[in-house]
């Protein structure tokens, strides 16, 4: 902005303008090298041997291994079991993600579009249930749960999407929802549609950005949820992959390099999936930062 | 307008059918079932075996129930507007029923197990407030683990506020890959908990993690800036701390290691910085005010809501940690880095206290709730809205 | 229309009640028992109770068992859920560890009317220790003990040989031991840090006990770790590591840990359990011989004992028969292929002096060490908290281990934190 004017007004190549660019660029490279620190180490580490892992590090050459040990990835996938974990996150995720998206969006319609007494008392409690931590219901529905025989499923895990989908995402689905016109709403109105059908054909489309935004979240918070399986699974052959890497750590606490190739293999898929879903992540946080 | 055929029928039996079925209806769910219910449970003699229709039951009463409730709302309103109110509940029943069951409810449950001596398998015991009085005066865990969270969030959230509002107002600019940096910055604040405390485990090692080897490097002195420190800043280089495996040492690593997830507090304050129009910048200039009270005067006060929002999600944030601490050191050493949750997961699934562990969940409530209200009420002194009121909706 | 609306979500709401009902009642063969077993083996050692339980099945034909191997660590957390959901086991393994919140928290059926009618099982042939130790609480019988873990010192022959340092035996104390561990305690490169070191010395309760002191009093309400016999023994295994340069201090053994050490050879004295020799030093100590000998006295002779009973849950619904298996996985011919093929130490008196468990080729040879110290042997505090309150205790003494605290007012703090604990738990 006030960089953009000053451009403007003095010049292209003018020497306080190269300054300032140089400042910005080395601050940037800095910061990015510092953030990016972790991730250097953590990949090197995963390719040396035991040996090398410990062996006093004292030139820069000695951080990176050397010779890169790609057996590491394999041995570590085999101890955690890692096919078998991916699997079972994979399910938790995608059951919790469709009933997070089918539920929110269809409780932030009621709450966008229709009209019904006591909507918004109703909204408002709705809202006040972020300010609540998620610790007070905890003993309580862990008790439900147990007490259903659901101990040691995914359901515990699953089941609690389908009813709500999550404060956020209906916060942010509604106020999407109510940036549409209603005009068209209206419109299929006369063109014989009932509430459902409005909500299908008209809604629905309009919002995709929004959705894959409520997607996204809803996808990084399940895949990354650490307590949550924690406490309702105790059967190894159902951990997800956040257990795995902790399980791991329990039988293998020193070997390093396996630890540090697990990590690297479990933070891969969501980096994956954010380089190429970048704007929807962006886009979701900006939503719910600045209309909140 | 043609009316469907199906309406049309339903319309004419709305009458006397449709009363006669509802009308049976009740009488069945209210008074037929829990009479055959009662002879059962008294022919099995336990309660378990029979849990199998009870809850069906109780689920046609709670739709019995909640259609009456319907009714009654919608009792003035058209018959078009009765519709679309009932659609409306229908909409949000997903809601509702979760809001019941998976948060009123179990907020009711949990102020009574607050007030029991429970562990899981056997009968709650009602003690009273001797849960709250065990934990604020009589254990020292629970002193400790308020102490170590409110000492991470003292140093943790302003420098968090301050670190991503810095690498926000860096990131604004218009430089070339840009968003390739901000790719960067952002990319902590998505991975799993588990790795990135795993990692940091192992940066932090004393003998042969990286920050270690950095901070005994050699480097220094090839800096020359060994020569302006005082003496307990040459002893940490000397000596680099052991972090985790020190009592003194563990808490300020995990302060460290939030600063490396500022990225997320960064993206917000980027939208929050990028809604600032760029005419009282340009005015500002007209009026030749320097960058720094460009800053003080135009991007503070535009961007306070943002530091607002952050701030009030940082303090609840604060009190979340539990995976980091879980994992890395599981509260150790010696309860220096025992945070919250952390003691709360333990009283609970752990040694199985589950009251213990619920009156600390409603302490916490307690004392997020007055965090949270007080910089509500703070924020009127220093959080600028342009045009209307928004704060809490 | 409002009305057919709200019928079919009355049928959408019965058929989901039915649906959530009837995913939680499992099904059952007629005339068959399933019984249930949960043990903390790993996946392979399945096989071996799979062979076993084939003459089990000879005997009752009508009962099938199925076992659920669980991790250690949440077994405890595993037992207390699944009775609390309704879908516990039948029987399962206890740890001593765990015994007293298990049996206090009535989790397993008390076991004195199964025993009392019982003729053909004899209660007496198992060591009282453990009978005491983790099979009985408030004077009733909750478990039947199937192994018992004892400590003892395992040493390094070769070092011992090397440096003309006479084996350990029974008659050493601390002093001996102590000259010993100096004798063994070597600094090769002359660079003031030592590799190899004399000892080991774990399990600061074992001190405690031989110096006459307790953890708790004897009718199980007080800490007395805050009484001289206590701190005593707690400073002076402290100061092995940190006055006298024994024993390796914990930046030393930080990252390979102190088992490792004694199985490169660094270490020569390592107090360790029994079931050490065959799970861990079998496969990892090649490069020397090892045998192993009682602990020193201090003014009594007193070991670390523990081991793991076999007891049926309060939600098992089939109890006899849950009883016929206890009865067999604690049976003679059981005891003795674990003894056999694991080198556990049984728990019946019959079979650990049999020389089943006495005759076997692996080292050490001095097994009989083990066997002799069961009657000196002392379980942790018995107590409903005794985990948590193990583990208040333990984070003060570690401090004291370290050097970072004197041992008495380590063993003050802590003596004061475990009567809180005990204080809120008695009421």
């Amino acid at each position: 902005m006030a960089t953009i004017a000053k451009q403007e007004k003095i010049g292209k190549w003018s020497t306080s303008r190269l300054k300032a660019n140089a400042l910005t660029y080395f601050l940037l490279i800095t910061g990015s090298a510092l953030v990016l620190v972790p991730f250097v180490w953590m990949v090197s580490s995963s390719l040396k041997d035991p040996g090398e892992i410990f062996k006093q590090v004292r030139t820069f050459r000695d951080v990176f291994p050397a010779k890169p040990l790609w057996g590491n990835y394999p041995e570590a996938l085999k101890f955690m079991n890692f096919t078998g974990c991916l699997r079972n996150t994979c399910i938790i995720t995608f059951f919790a993600m469709a009933g997070q998206i089918m539920s929110a969006s269809l409780v932030a319609f009621g709450f966008a579009r229709m009209r019904f007494p006591g909507r918004d008392v109703l909204f408002i409690v709705l809202l006040a249930t972020i300010m609540l931590p998620p610790q007070v219901t905890l003993i309580p529905i862990f008790k439900i749960f147990t007490t259903l025989g659901w101990y040691d499923t995914f359901f515990p895990l699953t089941v609690p999407a389908f009813f709500g989908g999550g404060v956020f995402a209906v916060f942010l689905l509604r106020q999407y929802y109510m940036t549409i016109p209603i005009e068209m709403d209206e419109a299929a109105k006369i063109d014989g549609a009932g509430t459902f059908g409005i909500f299908t054909k008209v809604i629905l489309p309009q919002v995709k950005p929004a959705l894959g935004t409520v997607a996204i979240f809803s996808f990084m918070g399940h895949w990354n949820d650490f307590l949550g399986p924690l406490i309702y699974l105790s059967d190894p052959a159902k951990r997800t992959l956040a257990l795995a890497l902790y399980a791991f750590q329990g039988e293998h606490a020193t070997d390093w390099h396996l630890l540090m190739a697990a990590a690297t293999v479990v933070m891969l898929p969501l980096l994956t999936i954010f380089f190429c879903a970048q704007k929807y992540f962006i886009q979701g946080v900006v939503i719910s930062g600045v209309k909140g | 307008m043609g009316k469907k055929p199906i309406d049309r029928f339903t319309e004419a039996s709305a009458g006397a059918g449709w009363r006669v079925f509802w009308w049976a209806v009740y009488l069945l769910v209210f008074v037929a079932v829990p009479i055959a219910l009662h002879a059962y449970i008294k022919h099995t003699g336990s309660v378990a075996q029979s849990l199998k229709f009870i809850l069906p039951w109780i689920i046609f009463c709670l739709v019995l129930i909640g259609r009456m409730i319907v009714l009654f709302a919608t009792r003035n309103m058209p018959r078009m507007a009765r519709k679309e109110a009932t659609e409306g509940y229908l909409c949000i029943l997903p809601w509702l029923i979760g809001f019941c069951s998976f948060t009123l409810g179990p907020m009711i449950f949990s102020i009574y197990i607050a007030m029991c001596d429970w562990d899981i398998i056997n009968a709650p015991r009602f003690v009273g407030l001797a849960n709250f009085q065990q934990a604020l005066f009589h254990d020292f865990r629970f002193i400790q683990a308020l102490k170590v969270t409110i000492v991470y969030a003292m140093f943790a959230l302003p420098l968090g506020l301050i670190g991503s509002l810095m690498v926000a107002l860096l990131l604004n600019q218009k430089v070339r890959g840009m968003s390739w940096f901000r790719t960067i910055f952002y990319i902590p604040a998505i991975l799993p908990g588990v790795a990135t405390a795993m990692v940091w485990k192992w940066i932090f090692n004393p003998e042969n993690g990286i920050l270690n080897i950095f901070l005994s490097s050699k480097i220094w002195p090839w800096l020359h800036i060994g020569k302006g420190l005082s003496v307990e800043h040459i002893a940490l280089v000397n000596t680099p701390p052991p972090w985790l495996a020190d009592p003194k040492w563990a808490l300020p690593a995990f302060i460290l290691m939030s600063l490396w997830g500022i990225g997320g507090g960064m993206i917000i304050y980027l939208a929050g910085l990028q809604g600032i129009p760029t005419q009282l910048y340009e005015a500002a200039e007209i009026d030749g005010a320097n960058p720094i009270q460009k800053f003080r005067k135009i991007t503070l006060p535009m961007v306070s809501p943002t530091i607002f929002f952050n701030l009030v999600m940082g303090v609840i944030g604060s009190f979340q940690v539990f995976t980091s601490s879980f994992v890395m050191t599981a509260g150790g050493p010696a309860y220096a880095t025992l945070f919250y949750l952390l003691y709360l997961y333990q009283k609970a699934f752990q040694y199985f206290q589950m009251g213990y562990a619920a009156a600390m969940a409603w302490i916490l409530f307690v004392v997020i709730l007055i965090c949270t209200l007080l910089v509500f009420k703070s924020s009127s002194a220093w959080v600028y809205y342009e045009g209307e009121l928004k704060g809490k909706r | 229309m409002k009305t057919r609306l709200h019928a079919i979500i009355l049928i959408c709401a019965a058929v989901v009640s039915f649906a959530l009902c009837g995913c939680s009642k499992p099904k059952t063969k007629p005339g068959m028992i399933e019984l249930k077993m949960t043990l903390w083996d790993k996946q392979e050692d399945l096989e071996f109770y799979a062979r076993a339980l084939k003459e089990f099945y000879k005997e009752h034909p009508n009962i099938r068992v199925t076992i659920e191997a669980t991790p250690w660590v949440r077994m405890f957390d595993k037992l207390l859920v699944s009775t609390a959901g309704g879908r516990s086991p039948d029987v399962s393994r206890i740890s001593s560890t765990w015994f007293t919140p298990c049996a206090a928290k009535n989790l397993v059926e008390c076991l004195d009317p199964y025993i009392e009618n019982d003729p053909e099982f004899d209660i007496s042939d198992f060591y009282k220790p453990a009978v005491q130790g983790w099979g009985t609480y408030n004077g009733k019988i909750y478990a039947i003990p199937g192994d018992v873990d004892i400590y003892a010192m395992y040493y390094n022959k070769t070092m011992f040989d090397k440096y003309g340092v006479p084996y350990p035996d029974e008659t050493w104390d601390w002093e001996k031991y102590l000259w010993a561990a100096k004798k063994l305690s070597k600094d090769f490169d002359g660079d003031g840090k030592l590799e190899q070191w004399g000892c080991v010395p774990d399990q600061w309760q074992d001190y405690v006990w031989q110096n006459g002191g307790d953890i708790l009093s004897k009718d199980n309400t007080r800490c007395i770790l805050d009484q001289p016999a206590a701190y005593d023994a707690i400073q002076w295994m402290a100061d092995l590591r940190t006055k006298d340069h024994v024993a390796p201090s914990a930046t030393d053994a930080a990252d390979i840990g102190t088992q490792k050490m004694f199985t490169n050879g660094q270490v020569g004295m390592f107090v360790s359990g029994s079931w050490a020799a065959a799970i861990v030093f079998k496969k990892e100590i090649t490069t020397f011989e090892y045998d192993v000998a009682p602990l020193p006295k201090g003014k009594q002779r007193a070991s670390f004992i523990g081991g793991a009973a076999f007891g049926i849950l309060r939600g098992s619904k089939h109890k006899k028969e849950a009883w016929e298996l206890v009865k067999f996985m604690t049976s003679p011919s059981m005891q003795r292929h674990f003894a056999e093929e694991k080198q556990i130490i049984p728990s019946r008196k019959s079979v650990a002096e049999s020389g089943a468990y006495l005759l076997m080729k692996d080292p050490p040879k001095n097994k009989q060490v083990f066997i002799d110290t069961i009657n000196f042997g002392h379980t942790l505090p018995k107590v409903e908290c005794s985990r948590e309150m193990n583990e208040i205790i333990a984070s003060e003494i570690t401090l004291a281990i370290l050097g970072k605290k004197s041992a008495k007012d380590a063993c003050a703090v802590a003596a004061r934190r475990a009567n809180d604990i005990l204080m809120y738990n008695a009421e």
